[in-house]
């Protein structure tokens, strides 16, 4: 019988800083079966990821198996495990579990325009589908990118801005809340971009990631650019445990993030019991 | 199955033939007069009068606090051993509303993916009941949620108080061979006990909890609640728990441990973010998942047994049985 609870053993094969307080992790399997476990994760899913003796922690998955078979994870220091985290450096032993969860519908998603609008550290699990959509070029129509950040040092992926805008039937646009001294870009919240960029609703899904606060005004607001609801996707979090659907815990009234989710339409939102 | 009748000093003498074999838990009963299940050395400690142990059974076969994970490491590798399954036990004296319980918790933890843990020791566990031949405590409502007082869900054994002793029914394959040892007579004709009457109270449907999510009424009941958590820990189908780590240096255990959805920190998120800041939300969360929540998702099984122990032990009286009452008749009051 296997034991889900038992991590498949991965070593820090890269720490890299992304954004200030955020690093990118790159996590080398070392097993034959966990390698078999991730040979082919969906854009959206996610998987625990262990500091051996102060405990696990969910992240989404931040690239896709195409792109390479170790996993990437990006953590921000935030609370016990991710500190512990922080502090491991190249070639440390860390547990994973997962693949978990669903995935953005990305196969659904093919010969529709992607709007794709990521707030801080949201930007990290829409990574997989910018990546799957500029290896799958041709699947999708117009892909329109908006990243946003409280301030430039917290722009997270910020050495792939440039590929990513290159790329044929692109347009990126990127803002910060707040300017430093060498800022020169757009300054103002990711709503203003997004009430300026305009993105056209026909033929399109919107997919977008961020603090709770910002996914509620993207998404309000996107509903006023006239996407219905089950044109915009979102992923969301809640403190998880087990991720199996066991633990009780990342419930939203009677559907769990864990197993139903991460990933949700806002029409499935809209359906929740408790709907926040 | 076969039946057989026991005098109580033949029943146990059984229990303590099973001592030999099975670690054997029953209530017994301590100095101050309440009476908890544990593990018994002698048969002779045992409770048969109590209605309801403090505790449920819970904790036998899902363990307050569990180890799930022995990791040894280093700096460069690491050793991870799921540790040894416990020795096989014997579950004497159980109500049928516990019993009756296993049932969600099957439905959950034997779920995919099947839990390890769960799964082999509810393999290496029997259960020998005992029926309620009266109703034993006035916060019993077994009957509200589909259960019975003699019910024998579950159970491998049933018995049945009768005047100066037990009759003892085999109810499995490995509850007949449990019985095996035991002295008495053979049952023949079988004896079928009369079951107490317990009218059931209103178990509201599902379209009238949905109709009462947003209503102040939880809110009120929240501002009673201390979130004291004992509802939660003797509950026997209360299973959320919590994942941690313990240890420092080379060794270290992964636990797994009760936790409880009225908790203030059950939910806070890293942020600080917390999706169910109230009293109010954490104890609705509670109710809904009983009554709700886990029968959307588990074929209309309902996540309570109607033992009545969080009635009973509540200390500002939250009353589940009244809640039951009250969202019945506020969905119907509701336009």
């Amino acid at each position: 019988m296997t034991n889900p609870f038992l991590p498949y053993v991965g070593t820090l094969a890269a720490v890299r800083d992304l954004a200030a307080g955020i690093k990118l992790y790159r996590v080398r399997l070392e097993d034959e079966a966990g390698r078999a476990a991730f040979a082919a994760y969906k854009p959206g899913q996610f998987a625990f990821l262990s500091a051996f003796g102060v405990g696990e922690v969910p992240f989404g998955l931040a690239g896709t198996p195409a792109r390479g078979a170790e996993l990437e994870f990006a953590v921000a220091k935030v609370g016990t495990v991710t500190a512990a985290l922080h502090n491991l450096e190249e070639g440390a032993p860390v547990g994973v579990r997962g693949p978990m969860g669903n995935s953005f519908p990305v196969d659904d998603f093919r010969g529709r325009s992607l709007v794709i609008i990521g707030a801080g550290i949201g930007l990290a699990p829409l990574r997989p589908v910018i990546q799957h959509a500029l290896d799958h070029r041709a699947d999708y129509g117009r892909i329109t990118l908006l990243v946003a950040a409280r301030a430039p040092n917290l722009l997270c992926f910020r050495d792939e801005y440039e590929q990513w805008a290159a790329a044929p039937d692109t347009e990126f646009h990127l803002t910060v809340d707040a300017a430093d001294a060498d800022w020169t870009g757009n300054v103002g919240l990711v709503t203003e971009l997004q009430a300026r960029v305009s993105p056209d609703p026909r033929n399109a899904v919107a997919i977008t990631c961020g603090p709770p606060i910002a996914i509620k005004f993207i998404t309000q607001l996107l509903q006023k650019q006239s996407f219905a609801p089950e044109q915009i996707y979102t992923t969301l979090e809640m403190k998880m445990k087990c991720g199996l659907g066991k633990c009780g815990r990342c419930n939203i009234g009677e559907r769990y993030v864990c197993v139903d989710g991460p990933v949700f339409s806002h029409a499935q939102i809209l359906e929740l019991i408790d709907s926040f | 199955m076969a039946q057989r009748f026991l005098t109580k000093q033949e029943l146990l003498a059984w229990v303590d033939g099973l001592a030999r074999g099975y670690r054997v838990i029953g209530p017994v009963r301590d100095e101050g007069g309440r009476t908890f299940l544990q593990e018994i050395a002698a048969a002779a400690e045992v409770d048969l009068q109590v209605g309801r142990p403090v505790n449920s059974i819970k904790e036998f076969l899902f363990p307050a606090t569990e180890g799930i994970l022995h990791v040894r490491r280093g700096k460069k590798a690491v050793d991870l051993r799921v540790p040894d399954a416990a020795r096989p036990q014997v579950l004497f004296a159980v109500r049928p509303c516990d019993a009756a319980a296993l049932t969600s918790m099957d439905a959950l933890f034997q779920g995919e993916p099947a839990d390890l843990y769960w799964g082999r020791r509810r393999q290496d566990t029997l259960l020998v009941g005992l029926a309620c031949m009266q109703i034993p405590t006035p916060e019993c409502f077994c009957t509200t949620v589909g259960g019975s007082p003699v019910g024998t869900t579950n159970l491998d054994v049933m018995l049945y108080a009768d005047g100066a002793g037990y009759v003892a029914a085999g109810l499995t394959e490995r509850g007949a061979a449990l019985l095996e040892p035991a002295a008495g007579r053979p049952l023949d004709p079988p004896f079928v006990p009369p079951p107490p009457e317990l009218a059931p109270g209103p178990c509201p449907p599902a379209e009238a909890w949905l109709r009462l999510f947003a209503d102040r009424y939880w809110q009120r009941l929240g501002e009673r609640c201390l979130g004291c958590k004992i509802c939660t820990y003797n509950c026997p189908t209360c299973y959320c728990f919590d994942i941690r780590d313990r240890g420092a240096g080379g060794e270290v255990e992964r636990l797994r441990a009760w936790d409880a959805c009225t908790s203030k920190h059950y939910s806070v998120e890293a942020s600080g973010h917390d999706p169910r800041p109230t009293r109010g939300a954490r104890l609705r969360n509670r109710f809904y998942h009983k009554y709700y929540y886990f029968p959307w998702r588990y074929q209309g099984t309902i996540l309570c047994s109607g033992c009545g122990r969080c009635v009973a032990q509540c200390p500002v009286n939250i009353d589940l049985t009244q809640v039951l009452e009250d969202v019945a008749r506020l969905a119907g009051e509701q336009p």
